[in-house]
């Protein structure tokens, strides 16, 4: 596996805050982000060999791929905190509108 | 009376082993930062000698710095005591240091570790698609 492309929000200002976020971080599997422009589309991880990962799984995959974050994606992945990270993404996700209207993130689609 | 006896004595001791504390972390923690650093024993050697001066600037400016004490010392009990409570700090602080420093060779080294697993991500996949 040498590259992952992802698949974002592309309407969503906390997603593309985060794509910017993700661009800047030393990386040791190359990550392309592609905005989406389906409305309310589900994060999306696609791997050169064929792999998916959709929804509160992909971004551990993601944190997996950044140098500084990969002993996080191991650690986030363990039994007992898997439910919990992938809960804290789910609501994350859920409310990614209004997250993204509080901090004033705004989206770079329409 | 014993003041500067003591002073000595607390000088030449805590000196000794904060010179022993650090050199058996130069000797043992080469490997891990050679491993650390992926072989290049140049690279590894410069960062330990940097962990290494910190450590005696951190150890020697707090034993210098903690010399002072308020009290007479006029028999050689209290003198000892003194000593003795010094030293104890002393040797509880590098103590922490050398855990600090432990933790900072794992760190480098787990690091080096997770660069080299290829491998997949620790979450399976929801699906595949064919390879284009």
């Amino acid at each position: 596996m040498r590259r992952l492309t992802v698949y974002y929000d592309g309407r969503c200002g906390l997603c593309c805050a985060t794509r910017d976020w993700i661009d800047r971080q030393p990386q040791l599997i190359r990550i392309e982000c592609v905005p989406s422009k389906e409305p309310g589309a589900e994060l999306t991880v696609i791997a050169d060999t064929g792999e998916i990962w959709e929804g509160d799984g992909a971004w551990i995959v993601v944190l997996w791929a950044l140098r500084d974050y990969r002993h996080w994606a191991k650690r986030l992945s363990t039994p007992s905190m898997l439910p919990v990270a992938r809960g804290m993404f789910a609501k994350l996700s859920q409310y990614r509108g209004a997250v993204s209207c509080s901090l004033g993130l705004e989206p770079e689609l329409p | 009376m014993f003041v500067m006896y003591a002073y000595v004595a607390y000088l030449v001791l805590s000196i000794a082993i904060t010179v022993w504390v650090a050199r058996t972390l130069h000797n043992n923690g080469r490997l891990f930062l050679v491993d650390a650093f992926h072989g290049q024993e140049a690279l590894a050697d410069s960062v330990n000698k940097l962990l290494v001066v910190g450590f005696y600037l951190i150890n020697l400016g707090w034993m210098v710095g903690s010399l002072r004490t308020y009290e007479a010392l006029e028999t050689p009990r209290v003198a000892l005591e003194f000593l003795s409570e010094k030293i104890g700090t002393v040797l509880f602080v590098l103590g922490l240091m050398h855990f600090f420093n432990l933790y900072l060779f794992n760190r480098f080294r787990r690091r080096a570790l997770d660069e080299l697993a290829f491998g997949m991500p620790p979450i399976p996949p929801t699906g595949t698609v064919a390879r284009s």
